[in-house]
């Protein structure tokens, strides 16, 4: 596990150019879809009026709300154009930057945690010495980008085992009923939400929204066998022999998650598949 | 080789996996209601909050609500900040029974028409 080595030796420790410019890759596909998502829905109109620009004075005051409001339109433009730039490798530290100070922007307003995450990511390649250029991938071993990638190791691990400890101390989901519920009553509303998100099929229906204790006990073991991945997860992705398992178990829980909640988790589900590449050497 | 540049990684990376431990490990457990809201701009639309009682019967509850769809969870406080917004008090909330238990923090039931914190 080359990331003990880069402990020990300080972070000297060679490793592939190559695996920091595909996750820039990874990670600027994941924020180009997560800012195109929030152009659409009604994204453009948000902070006109309603509850959220309510929210926004209450906690801002209205003159630095007003300025929020003021830039908001323009830094959803620059922020996807940075993305934009990042995936395609121009000026990438430079695109970073504007992409990182698009998702603080965005705490501002809605405070979400898949979006730190995604700032953090981002952080990582700006301490990363090669990011390479355009699409063209290097595949050269050396220190370069060994801090950087250890960082993402670091944090991807973090998520994981963060999210499996904070879900093991919540009776509601390790009961099942959270999933349970949630699903239960998500069918029953997709039909009323005024845009489509939402498509369950029958056969999981059947079998996970029911909303009653047999759905419940369903769900129960699902819970567990999330948090029995996430805790392997990051263990299994630094072991060859187990990786390419990893890598589609990995694969397989944040399509599930795009299932329940497709909208807000694709930008992080991508964003953290794209941190596997850091695990490799 | 090492430089002193190695030395500044390290000690940033150790304020991190120190913050991430703490932060992580001490973060509360937060409920969250279900509610999704029937939003157009500018309009209030009344509705529906599905919940559980005690004996885990499906109760659903007709809410005020003005959630977009950018954001549809609702915590108990953003639930009261929203009926601040709509100039209502809780007790417009309409429906009878109890809502679900939020991830074993507080209970949020509704009796004869009020939400109860």
């Amino acid at each position: 596990m080359w990331f003990f080595d880069a402990v020990t030796s300080v972070f000297t420790t060679y490793t592939d150019e190559a695996r920091m410019q595909y996750f820039r890759m990874g990670l600027g596909v994941a924020c180009v879809l997560k800012f195109v998502m929030s152009l659409t829905h009604g994204g453009w109109n948000r902070l006109a009026s309603g509850f959220t620009r309510h929210d926004l004075d209450r906690r801002h005051g209205s003159s630095r709300a007003a300025w929020v409001v003021a830039c908001y339109r323009p830094v959803l433009c620059v922020r996807l154009a940075a993305a934009l730039l990042l995936t395609a490798g121009v000026a990438s530290k430079a695109a970073a930057m504007v992409v990182i100070a698009g998702l603080l922007f965005e705490l501002m307003y809605e405070f979400r945690s898949n979006t730190v995450f995604l700032a953090l990511m981002a952080g990582c390649l700006l301490v990363a010495g090669n990011l390479g250029d355009g699409l063209h991938v290097v595949h050269r071993m050396s220190d370069a980008n060994t801090w950087a990638q250890f960082l993402v190791v670091l944090i991807v691990t973090d998520v994981y085992w963060n999210s499996a400890w904070q879900k093991t101390r919540s009776a509601h989901y390790m009961s099942g009923l959270l999933l349970a519920q949630y699903v239960h009553f998500t069918a029953q509303a997709q039909r009323k939400l005024p845009f489509r998100e939402f498509y369950y099929p029958r056969l999981f229906l059947r079998w996970f929204g029911g909303g009653d204790a047999i759905a419940m006990q369903r769900w129960r073991k699902v819970a567990l066998l999330v948090i029995v991945v996430e805790v392997a997860l990051p263990i299994a992705l630094s072991l060859p022999a187990t990786r390419p398992y990893a890598i589609a178990a990995g694969i397989s829980m944040h399509a599930a998650f795009l299932l329940l909640l497709p909208r807000q988790l694709l930008g992080f589900s991508l964003g953290t598949v794209s941190g596997y590449v850091a695990f490799v050497a | 080789m090492i430089t002193w540049m190695n030395w500044v990684q390290a000690a940033l990376t150790s304020l991190l996996v120190i913050r991430m431990v703490v932060v992580g490990f001490f973060q509360p457990v937060r409920g969250r209601l279900f509610c999704w809201a029937m939003f157009t701009r500018g309009s209030y639309i009344t509705f529906t909050f599905t919940g559980y009682d005690d004996a885990g019967v499906r109760k659903t509850v007709d809410v005020l609500d003005m959630v977009s769809p950018h954001n549809p969870g609702v915590t108990p406080r953003r639930l009261e900040r929203m009926a601040a917004y709509l100039e209502l008090s809780l007790d417009h909330v309409s429906g009878e029974g109890a809502l679900m238990d939020v991830a074993g923090t507080r209970a949020i039931r509704v009796e004869r028409g009020c939400v109860v914190f």
